[in-house]
């Protein structure tokens, strides 16, 4: 990984944490008045909610089951013309006769699953990483220097590998399924989270408030554990905001490259849209709907996260 | 005839008023301070005679005649050619004030360039005895070099060759020594005075720091909140402060001529505690001196040589 | 320039050999090992067992790790399980046209996103700004795959601007210089050729292009309006500069900056966009051989395939880096 890409990112967390200090108050409720403030914001947290509704709600409120192929019989007869949208079903038939609407709304709770899951991964582990290799670095003396650079460059190696190619990497190591997409998407995703903890931990290891409780002969895994790493979580977990976009668009090409489950039970959008390829110039509205879905839903966490970034971030705030 | 005259200057950023009602002038070839603490207007009211306000969301009124010419009323192509050469800018934080990624030369010659016709080989002889004359040991190498391979007080040095590169007649600097160390602070001064006297540049200085002040300005403006609340010689207003902002301001500088255990005057409150001039004046709530007739609207400029804006004065003087 | 060139050329020895480390290690832990997917699943335990040492599996760890290193050295991935072919041979063969494919996108990317995004940033808050910038987030939101099958179906299949599939249409003969064939066709003057392979790049170039154009128009416009406040700009501005020489010299100059480190970025997600495209399109190139790779499981076509998108792009990254460190002074020296 490049020096130069990192110190602009080490440089966006500085900034971050300098915006804390020259501001009173607690961070989150300032950032949350300014963010009820933003058009972005606002739009991505409508998203992000009614998204979240349906995908709890989803098995309630579907008018039909998902899996049943109620309408078997009339897709088989009229090869590969399936019917669109009609008053019984508002979109349309799938290729086994399953009712479509259905089968969106029971998709986003698996759906949403895959990019959780797939984040938490990613930011559990890189948190781990990340948080070691400060903590080691900051603490730790000479050795814990070294441990540092050592995670460090492993990390900046894992860096280098594009996203895509990790994930194939993973699902070739553990068969085609579902939860090798969400663990292919997650652990591709832990190289930048601990690239981002470390850099918001140091920064925070370089602060005044350190200082005087290290000073004060408090011991250094409270230091850590309860100052340094509950303060430098604000630009990780609007990384993981952006992070549950790519990670839902990601996992559906790699349904689309076969390393998913195809046609599982529990219906998926990622799933359903690398599906509906095989049918795409005689029905497109089998591939549009999850489409459409993927696409609104991860511009509804993108629109969240950059809006959380910008209003954790001085910088870019002053310009917008 | 005063070589800028700034007429009732009004500046505001939306609803929020940053200069109101500013008059001042600079003569021909003398140093004139505008004085004031941060916030008061004093830094908006160089950039808008320079015309370098932005655009957007900004309302500036009044006149600013240059030589008689209303600069504000100016085309902004007409403005930008006699930015740079007939008036010129110092700015206060040399680093970031220079191009990071232009080298040195280029960001001189470019002025060069642009209004005295210069270029190639006749315009890098012209920067390096710009850089000479401003005191930059080895002119023709840091030409190729970058602002970040000099030292702060070397860069002030370059903002200013770039400054008095065309010989302006009216030299704007904005706190030129704020970001600098105080041994270099002196230095830059010298530079600055050494520079309008050789040229008979008209120099307004802005600053808060009445140091400057009293080693360099000959004329002294005292703003507050977006006015001028005291104008003479810089001789006059030593000897005889009469505004109490301004009494408050010698006051709160620690002097070495009185006794350790004097304590330090500083004036009550902050910037923040104002009211609208036209209510009366703004600096009552931290005045003092404050009465009756302080609030009674509008306070007007009283005196001519040694002008201030208190209505009180009379009576205590 | 010099020690900042040594130090990133050090940088991607390290990296490069960190790959193979780990590579080795994905390669060791593919489910069952080697030898269970070179057999028939009824080999006898003494059959495996000769296999195993006539792999060299029975060797120590760092020897097997040093004899996978000069493997790859000499180029030397093993045979395509499902085509036989060396797989060297088979990425050779493809690589023109998926540089041919990435080429036209990125250029693409770079040739509209910089003006939109620069244009977006001077027109702040109007419409063309709003469009931009919402463009852009939908464009980094849309699964390639889809936009890429979408292009396909709406104009080739449906309106029949261009061809469906393909590099060039059946039938047409070609002289093959670089494989980079719309430029072969100029270089040979083969107009025909030049033109019919040019329409079949057409869609996937696009498709290819959506990411990129997408990150590169948002992180333009915001480079720029961070520029454009800056104190220097507004020192350019007190000279009484022309506005062509303030935009070109002070502003893009430095707006440009965190844009060249994104290109590099992007990078990543080009090689990505581009199995994807190329399966949508059969376009030939090594994605479409990886996404054959994928499907079949195909072990040593997908090892090969990662290696060689992992150097390129951390050779690229270099080129990347070496260039910003040209534009800019201050990393020159710092290092």
């Amino acid at each position: 990984m490049t020096l130069a890409k990192i110190e602009r990112l080490d440089r966006l967390v500085e900034a971050g944490v300098r915006a804390r200090h020259a501001e009173s108050g607690s961070l989150w409720r300032q950032s949350l008045r300014r963010m009820r403030r933003s058009p972005m914001a606002i739009s991505g947290a409508i998203i992000v909610a009614l998204f979240l509704l349906v995908a709890i709600l989803g098995p309630w409120i579907a008018p039909y089951s998902p899996t049943a192929q109620t309408w078997g019989g009339e897709v088989f007869l009229n090869r590969n013309v399936f019917p669109g949208p009609r008053p019984e079903n508002w979109f349309g038939l799938d290729h086994l006769g399953r009712d479509m609407f259905s089968r969106m709304i029971v998709g986003a709770r698996q759906t949403m699953l895959v990019g959780v899951v797939a984040t938490l991964i990613g930011f559990a582990a890189g948190a781990l990483v990340g948080g070691l290799a400060a903590a080691a670095g900051t603490f730790g003396g000479r050795w814990g220097g070294r441990v540092e650079a050592v995670i460090m460059r492993a990390v900046d190696v894992a860096l280098a590998i594009p996203m895509l190619l990790l994930a194939l990497s993973v699902a070739a190591l553990l068969g085609p399924s579902l939860s090798t997409v969400m663990i292919a998407v997650g652990v591709a995703q832990i190289p930048i989270f601990a690239r981002l903890l470390r850099g918001s931990m140091l920064a925070q290891a370089h602060s005044d408030y350190v200082l005087a409780a290290v000073s004060l002969g408090v011991p250094k895994h409270r230091i850590v554990l309860s100052h340094i790493f509950p303060n430098s979580l604000g630009p990780v977990i609007v990384q993981a905001t952006l992070v549950l976009a790519t990670a839902i668009i990601e996992a559906a090409a790699l349904s689309y490259l076969g390393l998913g489950n195809p046609d599982p039970g529990t219906p998926e959008w990622g799933t359903m849209l690398a599906d509906a390829q095989r049918f795409l110039s005689s029905a497109p509205q089998l591939a549009i709907y999850p489409a459409v879905g993927i696409i609104i839903t991860a511009l509804g966490f993108t629109l969240l996260g950059e809006a959380m970034r910008e209003s954790l971030d001085p910088r870019l705030r002053r310009q917008s | 005839m005063a070589l800028l005259e700034v007429e009732d200057l009004r500046v505001a950023f939306g609803d929020t008023t940053a200069v109101d009602g500013v008059d001042f002038h600079v003569d021909q070839g003398r140093v004139t301070g505008l004085v004031g603490e941060s916030g008061c207007g004093k830094s908006v009211t160089s950039l808008a005679v320079m015309g370098l306000l932005p655009r957007r969301g900004v309302t500036v009124s009044g006149t600013a005649r240059f030589e008689g010419v209303d600069l504000l009323s100016l085309p902004r192509a007409d403005m930008r050619r006699r930015r740079g050469s007939d008036l010129a800018m110092v700015f206060q934080d040399p680093l970031s004030s220079l191009n990071p990624v232009v080298q040195i030369g280029r960001q001189i010659t470019e002025v060069l360039e642009r209004h005295r016709g210069l270029r190639g080989e006749a315009a890098r002889k012209e920067a390096e005895d710009l850089l000479d004359r401003v005191g930059i040991p080895d002119p023709r190498r840091r030409l190729g070099e970058y602002p970040h391979q000099l030292s702060g007080g070397m860069r002030q040095r370059v903002l200013i060759a770039i400054a008095v590169a065309c010989a302006p007649r009216l030299l704007i600097a904005d706190e030129p020594t704020t970001a600098l160390d105080v041994t270099i602070q002196a230095q830059i001064l010298e530079l600055l005075k050494d520079l309008v006297d050789a040229e008979g540049t008209a120099l307004l200085m802005i600053t808060h720091d009445l140091g400057v002040v009293a080693g360099l300005c000959d004329e002294v403006n005292v703003l507050y909140s977006g006015r001028v609340v005291e104008s003479a010689s810089a001789r006059d207003l030593f000897a005889r402060p009469t505004h109490p902002y301004t009494v408050g301001l010698l006051g709160s500088i620690p002097r070495l001529d009185l006794p350790i255990d004097e304590p330090l005057e500083p004036i009550r409150g902050s910037i923040a505690d104002v009211i609208r001039w036209k209510d009366g004046c703004a600096f009552a709530p931290r005045c003092d001196r404050v009465a009756e007739p302080c609030v009674d609207g509008e306070p007007p400029l009283i005196g001519t040589a040694h002008a201030h804006r208190c209505v009180m004065a009379e009576e205590t003087v | 320039m010099l020690r900042y060139t040594v130090k990133r050329l050090l940088q991607l020895a390290v990296a490069l050999l960190g790959l193979t480390l780990l590579l080795f290690a994905w390669f060791k832990a593919l489910p069952g090992g080697p030898e269970n997917r070179m057999l028939p699943d009824n080999a006898t335990d003494q059959q495996r067992e000769a296999l195993r040492r006539a792999l060299g599996l029975d060797e120590p760890i760092w020897t097997q790790y040093g004899e996978f290193l000069a493997r790859i050295v000499r180029l030397d991935f093993g045979s395509s399980l499902s085509s036989g072919r060396p797989v060297a041979t088979e990425l050779a063969d493809r690589l023109p046209a998926t540089i041919e494919l990435s080429l036209t996108a990125i250029v693409i990317a770079i040739g509209v996103g910089i003006p939109l995004g620069y244009l977006a940033a001077r027109k702040r808050g109007t419409w063309l700004d709003f469009g931009a910038v919402s463009g852009s987030l939908i464009g980094i939101c849309t699964p390639v795959f889809f936009l890429a099958a979408m292009l396909k179906v709406v104009f080739a299949q449906n309106l029949g601007w261009l061809p469906t599939a393909f590099r060039l249409s059946p039938g047409m003969s070609y002289t093959e210089i670089t494989g980079l064939r719309v430029l072969d066709g100029i270089v040979t003057g083969e107009f025909n050729v030049a033109w019919d392979a040019f329409t079949h790049l057409v869609l996937p170039a696009i498709a290819l292009a959506s990411i990129p154009l997408a990150v590169i128009t948002r992180i333009t416009r915001a480079s720029v309006l961070e520029v454009v406040g800056e104190d220097y700009v507004r020192t350019a501005d007190a000279k009484g500069l022309k506005p062509a020489t303030i935009r070109g010299r002070h502003v893009m100059k430095n707006a440009m900056l965190p844009v060249v480190t994104v290109i590099g970025l992007l990078l990543g997600s080009l090689f990505a966009g581009a199995v994807l495209t190329e399966s949508v399109f059969a376009f030939g190139g090594v994605g479409s051989f990886v996404y054959q790779a994928t499907t079949e499981r195909d072990y040593p076509a997908l090892m090969g395939f990662i290696l060689l998108i992992a150097v390129s792009y951390v050779v690229l990254n270099l080129i990347v880096d070496l260039s910003y460190g040209f534009l800019d002074p201050r990393v020159r020296v710092r290092s």
